[in-house]
């Protein structure tokens, strides 16, 4: 074992560097988790959104109009300043701008049809096209009304009455009481979807450093004088980094035990646990890799972030899943992530299928695959190197 | 009368509760090669970094030229070569660009620095590697290049902070000899090593260092006549009887005598002709002998016996 | 002096081939990764696409037009609202349960729309297709309900009332506030870019090192040369920052002309800001790598751990992370140099040169400034107190 005692050794004198990434890491993924569920709780059946608007025209129709939409979203006066109106479209704070312009209600009622409201949007995409439909399906109601020859008054009460009667028309079908999860319990899929991310992170720059030591060409020289087998050191490495792994995920866990409570050990709690287990065995051989190639500090961070980051893109753990196009998913089944967050989504619910055991452990099965693939293949470019080495 | 190029009086250096440098004192007269022996931990290089204000020290003073080295005094640091005990090159610079670009921290002048530069490695006899990178030159070049680019601007004292360490004896040799040559040119030299032969070789003057303490300083035949034990002679003898044994014992100057193995071993201390005087007793009592041999004292046994013999490497 | 140590330090950059490669390739990879996985975005969320619904038509329905006003919204030849599935309730509700179609229309003695819960935070493109088939129920239901009411009432207007219904004009006028690029994905760009910024912190600490005689042996010989420190370190930092910005450039012309990423502003523009957030970068190491007697490691570690939390903070791995913090601590954001990196391209593409652009870059060169004049300070002529 004295391959596995040096490596131990080496790794004491990472310590406080390992612990800066940790606290990062950890700031990272609680930021992480608890702003995701932040942003989107949408608890009513149908979509809420944000709108800023302005009602320049002061008028019952004005006003009738944005009561109506009131009852759908939710409706935020807007003064006129573009870099907070841009800004909030930008990064989606704000969904739609509705302006409407004085003399809204004269036009409406003189039949004019066109440019009877002003909108600032993001072109082609759903939530603005569907608070268009929303604001026309008013007028056009209120219009028929008038036609009808209801006062202007009557007119926009008995829109909006109309409006109101015929909605709320859903039926929600329940299948099965598993899916239904609640906030908590969201926070912590949230958090096992970044612990992806994060785990994977810590073991390539705290663990990486530590075995390019051993790789390092005096050092490996020396060890493969010896009469140690090459598997057997690198065995015994890997023993060494799954000690170190085991010891930063159960710190992660510890943490996570402590800022959602009990929440993280139930059945589903459990099952993610169990998952994220499966991340130490990628990590590592992942780790070991990129260290058979001993490169030096500076290339190390690189890669590693080229790895790391260019995973979680690819295979959802930024971006959910489903928002990713069918062709870069057809691409990313071929990276292990990919089955990690499958499998968390299958937990969670968020993805499209429901849960079923056979699925769950196959999910497993191939995340194992991928950590036991890929330590071979580390073992193969490790025994080619040093083959190389001596021809 | 040779004036002191360096002088350092009661130098005392602390690391938190180690002494490194404990009231040290040295002066330097231009144009000595002059030897600071002593074992590892002894302070050498404490000494020297003190020297080039790279150290900060707690008590003493330093002058070099006759005036104070602080960070700043870039005309004295102009006149100063240092060859590092560790080998301080650019990987990513050839042998040419890494003499090239030291010598240019010091020459301004292109014209002045493209001869000096040559010539620093023709010095090395390092021209047909001018285009490699260090990390392609052996030990012995290396050691080589170090010592070009510490040198290559003509410096009139130049420090050699064991510049041989991990050298093969035919490059040792060049170095040594163009240390020779260096000095005759007129520069100072100060060389650190714990190599006894080199230092006899070529050093005028020896210090020897034990503790951050200077223990003795001379010319090499000063520092043998120091210690007690100067010649040690050896003669093979068939038979010798215990009586014969005691009689030379007695015999004026011997200090120790013993018969091991047909071996005869006798311990002189000073005084002469001591050779002639055992083997006239020999012969007067018809004792036959085969090869006699008579070793002077070098300097490793004069540093071994002040520095004591016990292995020394736990600073 | 200056030339000398500019030219060599310049040598040594461009000799570090690996190193060079890597620099340059890492913010070219992940790019391209982005712009794999940003690819089909908004396709996937927000733009328009068909949605798949059941209709269950049961033998007591009455009501044959909500059908006809199905096959109309299913009709269209371009991209067709709706795709329906006519099926049996039985069918209808297993489609549903495996996520093939969004809702059942059950079209019996009223018209109803089935839908499975939508509370999950993630099935926010689910609940939108949800909305747009309730409206589309709600509007047939409110316009039926007053065209029977106008029948009743005043026969005579009816005709006039149902022409106002088909007319399909648009009531709307769109308005635009800027010539940029909207597009929210070109902030994680923004954001790579900064983060490649701030990668060049490594290669400022790198110098810093390599002037200080208890950080390595070159320290120690530079140290007894007999020039002035700042000069080396004024030049060295000049030449890196040069070869580091030339490194970050490429990164850029790469989005620019072979992605072709809508930068939403002049090229040059975003080249000058890069420029300064090398600036930063580079500083920002040098003052990391000045630090007295840390290890390497520990100093790479600090850099690298100072980026990436920076990058995630101001949302490169979650977009909307930056106004989330906007929202209760921005002090956080004034003082994020990723946030200011990748707000001073947000600026551009957006408003243009403006206040805020000036603001931002001039907090980056403010903080450069300090960076630069405390790494001075910690690294100048000086005896150690050990080696």
């Amino acid at each position: 074992m004295q391959v596995f005692k040096a490596f131990i050794i080496s790794a004491r004198k990472f310590f406080p560097v390992n612990l800066m990434y940790f606290v990062i890491f950890c700031v990272i993924a609680f930021a992480a988790s608890s702003s995701s569920t932040d942003s989107e709780q949408s608890s009513f059946r149908t979509v809420s959104l944000e709108i800023g608007f302005m009602d320049q025209d002061g008028t019952s129709a004005s006003r009738a109009l944005c009561d109506y939409l009131k009852t759908l979203h939710t409706l935020t006066p807007l003064a006129y300043d573009e870099e907070a109106l841009l800004d909030g479209l930008f990064y989606r704070t704000i969904d739609y701008i509705l302006i409407l312009p004085d003399g809204f209600e004269a036009r409406l009622l003189s039949g004019t049809d066109e440019n009877l409201y002003e909108t600032v949007q993001i072109p082609g995409v759903y939530s603005s096209a569907f608070i268009d439909e929303q604001i026309d399906s008013f007028l056009k109601a209120a219009k028929l009304c008038l036609a009808g020859g209801l006062s202007p008054k009557d007119a926009f009460s008995r829109t909006s009455s109309a409006l109101a009667e015929s909605a709320n028309q859903v039926q929600i079908m329940e299948f099965d009481d598993d899916s239904q999860t609640d906030s908590a319990m969201t926070a912590i899929f949230y958090f096992y979807q970044f612990l992806a991310y994060v785990i994977i992170s810590i073991i390539l720059t705290g663990l990486t450093p530590i075995l390019s030591i051993f790789q390092e060409e005096n050092l490996a020289k020396r060890t493969s004088c010896s009469s140690m087998s090459l598997f057997q050191r690198n065995l015994q490495l890997a023993f060494g980094s799954i000690f170190y792994c085991l010891a930063a995920w159960l710190l992660f866990i510890i943490t996570s035990g402590i800022f959602y409570g009990e929440a993280i050990f139930s059945e589903k709690g459990l099952l993610c646990i169990v998952n994220s287990f499966l991340l130490l065995p990628l990590g590592v051989s992942i780790s070991l890799i990129i260290a058979c190639f001993a490169p030096s500090g500076n290339i190390i961070t690189m890669i590693n972030n080229i790895v790391t980051l260019g995973m979680s893109f690819l295979c959802g753990i930024f971006i959910p899943q489903q928002m990713l196009g069918e062709s870069v998913l057809a691409f990313s089944k071929y990276l292990p992530l990919y089955w990690y967050v499958k499998n968390n989504d299958l937990i969670s619910g968020f993805g499209s299928e429901p849960f079923t055991w056979p699925a769950y452990w196959k999910h497993l099965g191939i995340l194992m695959f991928y950590g036991i693939a890929i330590f071979t293949v580390a073992l193969v470019v490790s025994k080619y190197k040093s083959s190389r080495k001596r021809a | 009368m040779s004036k002191p190029v360096i002088q350092i009086e009661n130098l005392v250096k602390r690391y938190k509760d180690f002494i490194a440098l404990d009231h040290f004192n040295m002066e330097i007269n231009e144009g000595e090669i002059f030897g600071l022996l002593g074992p590892n931990g002894s302070g050498k290089t404490t000494t020297i970094n003190c020297l080039l204000s790279l150290l900060s020290f707690d008590k003493g003073t330093i002058q070099v030229f006759g005036q104070t080295i602080r960070p700043d005094s870039y005309d004295l640091k102009r006149q100063i070569g240092i060859v590092m005990q560790n080998v301080a090159v650019f990987d990513t610079l050839t042998v040419y660009e890494n003499v090239d670009y030291f010598c240019g921290l010091y020459v301004k002048d292109k014209k002045t620095r493209r001869n000096y530069v040559e010539e620093a490695i023709s010095f090395v006899e390092l021209e047909q590697f001018q285009k490699f990178y260090p990390k392609k030159l052996s030990g012995g070049l290396l050691r080589r290049l170090n010592i070009a680019c510490g040198i290559a601007h003509k410096p009139k004292l130049i420090i050699l902070d064991e510049p041989t360490v991990a050298v093969d004896p035919q490059s040792r040799n060049k170095i040594l000899e163009g240390i020779i040559d260096l000095n005759k040119k007129g520069a100072t030299i100060i060389y650190t090593s714990h190599y006894m032969e080199e230092v006899e070789q070529i050093c005028t003057r020896i210090s020897i260092m034990d503790d951050g303490k200077n223990i003795a300083v001379g010319t090499s035949d000063e520092l043998k006549q120091m210690i007690k034990k100067s010649e040690k002679i050896k003669i093979e003898i068939p038979v010798l009887s215990e009586e014969d044994l005691k009689n030379l014992r007695l015999l004026p100057h011997v200090l120790h005598a013993d018969y091991q193995n047909c071996q005869l071993n006798i311990q002189c201390s000073g005084g002469r002709h001591n050779l002639v005087r055992i083997l006239e007793y020999l012969q007067t009592r018809s004792l036959s002998f085969d090869r006699v041999y008579s070793e002077l004292p070098t300097l490793n046994d004069v540093f071994l016996e002040m520095t004591g013999k016990e292995l020394r490497d736990n600073a | 002096m200056f030339i000398h140590e500019f030219k060599y330090e310049l040598i040594r950059v461009l000799r570090q081939k690996d190193e060079l490669f890597w620099v340059l390739l890492f913010p070219i990879i992940l790019g391209t990764m982005f712009y794999v996985a940003f690819g089909n975005l908004n396709n996937a969320t927000e733009n328009f696409h068909t949605i798949p619904a059941a209709v269950c038509v049961e033998a007591a329905a009455k009501d044959k037009s909500f059908e006809a006003v199905l096959d109309i919204l299913s009709d269209e030849t371009d991209t067709p609202l709706l795709e329906l599935t006519y099926t049996d309730w039985d069918d209808a509700v297993e489609l549903l349960k495996e996520n093939s179609v969004r809702g059942i229309f059950k079209i019996g003695e009223s018209v109803t729309l089935h839908c499975v819960s939508n509370e999950n935070a993630n099935a926010v493109t689910l609940a939108l297709e949800q909305s747009i088939l309730e409206t589309i129920l709600q509007e047939y239901l409110t316009y039926a309900d007053l065209i029977t009411e106008i029948a009743q009432t005043s026969p005579d207007k009816l005709p006039e009332a149902i022409s106002k219904m088909e007319s399909s004009v648009s009531y709307k006028k769109e308005l635009s506030l800027t010539p940029g690029n909207m597009d929210s994905i070109i902030q994680y760009y923004f954001n790579l870019i900064a983060m490649a910024c701030l990668f060049t912190s490594f290669a400022g600490a790198y110098i810093a090192m390599h002037h200080q005689a208890n950080l390595s042996p070159l320290g120690a010989r530079k140290c007894i040369s007999p020039n002035s420190k700042f000069c080396s370190v004024a030049a060295q930092l000049l030449s890196c920052l040069l070869t580091q910005f030339v490194c970050v450039a490429v990164t850029i012309l790469y989005l620019y002309f072979v992605l072709k990423i809508d930068f939403g502003t002049s090229f040059p523009m975003i080249l000058f800001t890069s420029f300064i957030g090398c600036i930063l970068g580079v500083s920002f190491g040098f003052f990391i790598g000045s630090i007295g007697r840390i290890s390497e490691t520990a100093k790479n570690g600090i850099m690298i751990s100072a980026s990436l939390l920076c990058c995630f903070l101001s949302g490169l791995m979650l977009g909307n992370m930056r106004m989330i913090i906007e929202s209760f601590c921005p002090l956080i954001n004034d003082l994020n140099p990723a946030v200011l990196i990748s707000d001073s391209f947000l600026t551009l593409n957006i408003y243009g040169v403006t206040e805020r652009y000036g603001a931002n870059l001039f907090a980056l060169l403010l903080f450069s400034a300090i960076f630069t004049v405390f790494g001075c300070l910690m690294i100048r002529r000086k005896t150690y107190a050990s080696l």
